[in-house]
């Protein structure tokens, strides 16, 4: 056994310690996403995503209306596993139930910008409209639907009930 | 016309070591040995792709033959993990006992500061009975007895970098004509994620008696907590998914295997032995909200593989029959004899199995070698995806169990008109005991129809082997000698009769990742395996 060997061991170990705690905070903040844009974005830039979603959702929803009434028939001929024959919609079905919902946490972030901020009230008005339209849509299609409860998030993330009078709360905001 | 579409991917991880190993060796019948070291990983990844739709002029795959704009994408990550770590055995030479301790401190980089440093340790101590003690080290019958335990809780992140901030991505459509717009990204992230933790004891033996039979024995319980997940939630917060730590998971269970010499000479030897082991899991606390539950596959009505709290993970959830609470029998239409589906899904069972047990058979005669081995795997369900088609279309055994005629759903109950009580049904048929039942969604759309035990018994493989005699090859310089080996696997399977279907449940959808339990037509089917073998030593 070389005790000087080990002794220069341990002091080499000791050092790389040191060495590396020193450095580690750069060193290992690297955690920084090179791929995509994180966190939030000038809302500005959400608005014209937002008007986009509106008018795609809304072709969707002209099928959903007129196959269930009856004035437009199933172009796939009969088919027994569609939503529409079992009345088995899910939140994906038409894009309506998910794709709404989705569209209002751009439109709600516009709309907050707009409260805090006198210059973006503008692009606030447009997304108050678009919003107040999706939720006419919802309550159209779904009779009573989560409105003061949705879209918070992680605060709410189990689908409650929690609905107003909701056209008078839209024309409140 | 056409197409091309390239893609290069480049990956690297680079380790680096440093090592200090110290041994001491009897000190009073002690031996020490201690490892300290640092350890530094750095995992770098870039992947680049670029396509074009349609060639310029026909023939030429090469990107800069195009006629529109091209695409194109970039991925690029890199993180680093830097461990610190210690390992020491300790021996003491009189009592046969080993004591060995660990502990690693690592600092990672995917996840967020004050959440990136965490320290785990483990320790796990054997003694040799049959060293120790002098009763048992003197009874020729005893060969080896060694008692162990250990506990040990060990962290891991698993993620990939840049996980713990949500995303904000262009929306369909864009960027257009020069313009860009974004949205917010659809899944949420739980601030400050944490490595997640698995606590585990055991305690176990080994032994071997009579030079002939030997086995061990173990005896486990492990807690996983802050496991790392992307969990679904309701479409009505604006967001589809959550990156989270979720709860807190128990298994517990025991492994067991014996092995037993029964014959032992020179041109015929014959061994059997047997495993059995025994996993009982279950989700203590999924630690989200008020959540009881979360989906981890499902279908549209609701049915699939969830997580829930208190019960066996995988746990199959699905709908069943309106059923009358007070006798638990299903209820029918008074009118039509057909019964209702109750949408409200409820627990079907555990989809992994509890039970696995294996025999295995070894025999060697002169040049010839006989190996067998069965398997067992029970206590689970399977869904029988296929099962609503089989009865769609009519080919399901079941649909002929009541020979397509009118019949009286068994073991249900009605609404008396008159009385409003629920009275024994034994006279209202289904009108139409052909399509107007099996093709139902009073049939189909009922899980609990195509849930089935999931249990079986398999001869899982048999080989036939033979050396060829070694005076064959004496006189040749290249060949040592060669062996013919025959093997068949997945050769007989035993399926309780409730599985019509007699499918076999390891073969399940492989579309939906690997949550057992799920079977459907669009799987492959499950395959039996013939070979042969020739094989030369030079």
């Amino acid at each position: 056994m070389n005790t000087n060997k080990n002794r220069i061991y341990v002091l080499l170990m000791l050092t790389s310690i040191v060495v590396f705690s020193a450095s580690c905070k750069k060193f290992m903040d690297i955690n920084k996403n090179p791929n995509s844009p994180t966190g939030t974005v000038e809302e500005s830039f959400l608005l014209g995503k937002a008007i986009v979603a509106w008018s795609r959702t809304y072709p969707a929803a002209d099928s959903y209306g007129g196959e269930m009434s009856g004035s437009i028939a199933n172009p796939g001929g009969v088919s027994g596993f569609a939503a529409l024959i079992n009345y088995n919609f899910g939140p994906g079905d038409y894009g309506f139930w998910w794709g709404l919902y989705d569209n209002i946490t751009d439109l709600n972030a516009i709309i907050a910008r707009g409260n805090a901020d006198e210059s973006y009230k503008n692009y606030a008005g447009i997304a108050r409209i678009i919003k107040a339209v999706h939720f006419q849509a919802l309550v159209d299609a779904y009779n009573n639907v989560p409105y003061s409860a949705a879209n918070k998030g992680i605060e709410n993330m189990t689908l409650s009930m929690i609905m107003a009078l909701i056209f008078i709360k839209i024309s409140l905001h | 016309m056409g197409a091309v579409s390239d893609n290069m991917f480049y990956t690297n991880t680079l380790v680096g070591d440093f090592q200090a190993n110290f041994k001491k060796t009897n000190i009073e019948n002690w031996d020490f040995k201690l490892n300290i070291g640092t350890q530094l990983i750095q995992d770098d990844s870039k992947n680049l792709n670029a396509g074009i739709s349609g060639l310029a002029l026909p023939g030429i795959f090469n990107l800069s033959n195009l006629t529109t704009v091209p695409s194109a994408g970039e991925n690029i990550s890199q993180a680093r993990t830097i461990g610190l770590y210690g390992e020491l055995y300790a021996t003491y030479r009189k009592l046969g006992a080993t004591l060995h301790v660990t502990g690693r401190r690592d600092h990672v980089s995917i996840l967020d500061p004050g959440f990136n440093t965490f320290f785990y340790p483990s320790a796990d101590l054997a003694i040799v009975l049959s060293d120790a003690i002098p009763a048992i080290k003197n009874n020729p019958n005893i060969n080896l007895l060694k008692i162990r335990g250990g506990i040990s809780n060990v962290g891991n992140v698993n993620l990939n970098p840049y996980s713990t901030e949500p995303t904000v991505g262009q929306g369909a459509g864009y960027p257009y004509n020069g313009i860009v717009s974004y949205t917010i990204g659809d899944r949420l992230v739980q601030k400050g994620l944490k490595p997640e933790f698995t606590l585990g004891t055991e305690v176990g033996f080994d032994f071997e008696v009579f030079k002939r039979v030997s086995g061990e024995f173990t005896y486990y319980v492990n807690k996983t907590k802050n496991q790392t997940l992307p969990i679904t939630i309701a479409s009505s917060s604006g967001y589809s998914g959550l990156l989270s730590n979720v709860g807190l998971t128990r298994g517990a269970g025991v492994e067991a295997s014996v092995n037993v010499k029964i014959i032992e000479r020179d041109d015929l030897r014959l061994a059997i032995g047997a495993n059995y082991t025994y996993n009982d899991n279950k989700i203590v606390d999924l630690g989200i909200q008020d959540i009881n539950r979360f989906a981890l596959f499902t279908y549209g009505n609701g049915s699939g593989v969830y997580a829930a709290n208190g019960l066996p993970f995988p746990a199959y959830f699905g709908t069943t029959h309106v059923r009358d609470s007070a006798s638990g029998k299903v209820i029918v239409d008074p009118v039509t004899g057909l019964p209702t589906v109750n949408t409200n899904i409820s627990y079907m069972g555990n989809t992994q199995p509890r039970h696995r047990a294996g025999v295995n058979l070894d025999v060697e005669y002169k040049n010839f070698g006989l190996r067998v081995l069965a398997e067992y795997r029970g206590g689970y369900v399977m869904y029988a995806g296929a099962g609503p088609s089989y009865d769609f279309s009519g080919a399901g055994i079941n649909t002929v169990m009541f020979d397509r005629e009118r019949f009286v759903f068994p073991n249900s109950v009605y609404k008396d008109p008159a009385t409003g009580q629920y009275v024994d049904n034994t006279n209202v048929t289904i009108a139409d005991g052909n399509v107007g039942y099996w093709t139902q969604d009073q049939r189909r759309g009922i899980t609990e129809n195509y849930i089935i035990s999931g249990d079986f018994w398999k001869l899982r493989e048999v080989s036939l082997s033979y050396n060829l005699p070694k005076s064959l090859f004496n006189n040749s310089r290249f060949f040592k000698g060669a062996a013919i080996n025959f093997i068949g696997r997945n050769l007989i399977i035993l399926v309780p009769k409730e599985n019509v279907y007699a499918t076999d449940p390891e073969y399940s959808d492989n579309a939906n990742g690997n949550y057992l339990g799920i079977s459907t037509l669009a799987q492959n089917p499950p395959a039996r395996y013939y070979g042969a073998t020739l094989s030369l030593n030079f």
